[in-house]
């Protein structure tokens, strides 16, 4: 790597407070990751991992007294910005696709008009240029007919529609990244496999960095580069796609992976983790996924575990990481 | 089931008559044997979850017939009406709205057992369903909001058991779960299929799950099934090209297999907007269309072991049968 490869997110220590009925608890602790431009990486976890509150964070969508730890953007530190400024970063540098499309479109404007908006608003551009505009991003996003579709609202799209509309009102302003959380779980199998072949397009056209929340180890598989595993708040298991499917480190990423339907043979059981995710305020003591482990020993649960350096660039949170050889995907 | 055909008004004038129609269900044939699950998969919109409120009663069929055991289920009132009902059971995608949210649990399982009048009625009774899905009696004195969504609908499944039926619908279930509760859910339906002997129809998009739940698959595309048969044989070598492009889709977790999802997509796919009035409604989003495809409706025939409606794949040498009823189709 070279100089020139400042990472287009580089988050440090991001540990996120919510207020309990006994005082304030961690939901997100210590969550350290990087992105860079034209990468992919994947936050996956079931929910109550932490993953959106994660992507929401970066957003700057949480109140910044519950935020601590460091999120810089191509260099530049956005912790503690004022919110205005964080509110025209956070429109023009960083685009954000969420899982339900409906609730992120205002009903009462035309789809061409919001997205018109966001470019008079970010971009400085005159209405008429704006509404030029707005109807070749509907364009590339892949939608038929973008001149007409720009004056339709949203209850007159398709779900799978309005995730393009949706895509490219976050591309409008060429973002430096891209969050996209949970972006194709309302949608059929086949049109999630047609706005994740609009991502990777975009993407590559684009060149920016991609997050990619997603509870779907098949999408991970598809998708990213590296992935990060999250469980009850803390990252688990870090590596890039291929290590961590190869040979996962960390026994939760072994269950993820073994409760995959198509890891399974036909015709018989699924595999499913037992026991569910703790919440936040109840953890359980020492490592946290100690209770559902299927390889726990006593230790487990006496002290706290750090996310270590297992091998190239492998990381693990797991006491017994060096001596279990944990089961991955064969090819 | 045999023959189904439903349609719905698509709009209506100012006395409100209906100005025009959209077919929901169009000449459906469906057998789900003792002890069996059939899985009837589909993109959103194609007819899938009003094909089981119609199997359940709970929207009348325009035209066709429905038998539980050689027993017709149209046009029963009342008394017999009900004692048909007892017999068959829905549970829903969303186990949230689903559940009652001022009972507590225990009122939540009594009441079908009220409404059928089945005694007794007791706690006994009541937990020993809780058990039968993996949860502890101290959840009669629960309410819905303190449960997860894995727990609420293991409830949703008590709640269908507790009158015994012979057929249970299961509508997308196990979509908005995680995928560890996801897989305890499957486990537990298989062992309560096992167990009990019941009939299961599983309505599902997710396709990866059903070679785990059902022995039979049929795909429906807009209104009409297109491929229909063990799903072994259908997941192995799909002959439809639309159940070729769902099976396409369904991604894969192995980054190594080279394989992507997104990457044998066609631009057509996902396209339901188009319908159109002639021939093979899948037209439109295929690849390997012929010339007789936009002239006939293709009937399901049979083709390497299951049935399909394809000219294209499984040409159907005997003239079509079902022109009386392609003639009264309406038009929307």
């Amino acid at each position: 790597m070279t100089l020139a490869s400042t990472p287009t997110l580089a988050v440090e220590g991001l540990t996120i407070l919510l207020r309990g009925p006994r005082g304030a608890v961690s939901a997100v602790e210590d969550v350290s990751f990087e992105i860079r431009q034209g990468q992919t990486l994947g936050i996956v976890g079931e929910s109550g991992a932490g993953k959106s509150l994660t992507a929401m964070a970066i957003l700057g969508l949480l109140p910044e007294a519950h935020v601590h730890g460091s999120i810089r953007l191509a260099g530049e530190e956005l912790a503690g910005l004022d919110s205005s400024r964080l509110a025209r970063v956070r429109g023009k540098a960083v685009g954000m696709v969420f899982q339900e499309p409906r609730q992120s479109f205002n009903p009462a404007f035309t789809v061409g008009e919001q997205i018109a908006e966001t470019l008079r608003r970010h971009e400085g551009l005159g209405r008429r240029a704006a509404d030029i505009q707005a109807v070749e991003l509907l364009q590339l996003a892949g939608i038929e007919r973008p001149n007409d579709r720009a004056g339709d609202y949203p209850h007159a799209f398709s779900g799978g529609m309005l995730q393009r509309a949706m895509i490219a009102m976050a591309i409008a302003c060429r973002p430096l990244l891209l969050i996209a959380d949970e972006p194709t779980t309302a949608l059929d199998v086949t049109v999630q496999a047609q706005i994740l072949a609009l991502l990777k397009r975009l993407q590559e056209t684009i060149g920016m960095a991609m997050l990619f929340v997603s509870h779907d180890m098949g999408l991970i598989a598809e998708v990213c580069d590296d992935v990060v595993v999250m469980y009850a708040g803390q990252i688990v298991e870090r590596a890039s796609t291929l290590d961590l499917f190869d040979r996962p480190r960390h026994p939760y990423t072994e269950g993820l992976l073994r409760s995959v339907p198509g890891n399974v043979p036909r015709g018989t059981e699924l595999y499913g983790i037992p026991g569910s995710m703790p919440v936040a305020g109840n953890m359980p003591a020492g490592c946290r996924f100690h209770p559902r482990c299927p390889h726990v020993i006593d230790t487990c649960s006496l002290s706290p575990l750090a996310l270590e350096s297992i091998s190239g660039g492998q990381e693990v949170r797991c006491l017994r990481a060096r001596d279990l050889s944990l089961k991955g995907v064969a090819a | 089931m045999r023959g189904i055909h439903k349609r719905f008004p698509s709009g209506h004038d100012w006395l409100g008559r209906p100005t025009g129609f959209v077919s929901a269900v169009v000449d459906v044939d469906i057998d789900i044997h003792a002890g069996e699950t059939l899985a009837l998969v589909g993109e959103s919109g194609s007819g899938k979850s009003t094909l089981a409120r119609l199997l359940l009663q709970l929207t009348p069929v325009d035209a066709g017939s429905i038998e539980l055991d050689g027993e017709t289920l149209i046009g029963l009132r009342g008394e017999r009406l009900l004692a048909m009902r007892r017999r068959m059971q829905m549970i829903f995608q969303d186990p949230y709205s689903s559940l009652d949210p001022t009972l507590h649990i225990r009122d939540i399982l009594a009441e079908p057992l009220r409404v059928h009048r089945l005694a007794p009625i007791d706690d006994g009774r009541l937990s020993g369903l809780l058990a039968e899905v993996g949860l502890p009696a101290q959840f009669l004195g629960r309410m819905p909001h303190e449960l997860s969504g894995g727990q609420r609908q293991r409830v949703a499944i008590a709640r269908a058991l507790a009158i015994e039926p012979d057929l249970i619908a299961c509508d997308e279930i196990v979509s908005a779960l995680d995928v560890s509760t996801r897989a305890q859910i499957i486990n537990l339906l298989r062992t309560l299929q096992a167990r009990r002997g019941l009939s299961m129809l599983f309505i599902t998009h997710d396709l990866s799950i059903v070679p785990h739940v059902a022995q039979r698959v049929a795909v429906i595309y807009l209104g009409r099934i297109v491929e229909h048969g063990f799903v072994d044989a259908i997941f192995a070598r799909p002959a439809h090209p639309y159940t070729e492009s769902l099976l396409a889709a369904v991604p894969v977790a192995n980054p190594r297999s080279g394989r992507r999802s997104w990457k044998l997509v066609q631009e057509t796919d996902g396209l339901t907007e188009t319908r159109p009035e002639e021939g093979c409604v899948y037209r439109p989003r295929c690849g390997i269309a012929i010339s007789s495809c936009s002239s006939e409706i293709p009937a399901l025939a049979e083709f390497d072991g299951r049935t399909v409606a394809c000219h294209a794949k499984a040409p159907d040498r005997r003239t079509p049968n079902n022109s009386l009823l392609q003639g009264a189709e309406p038009v929307s």
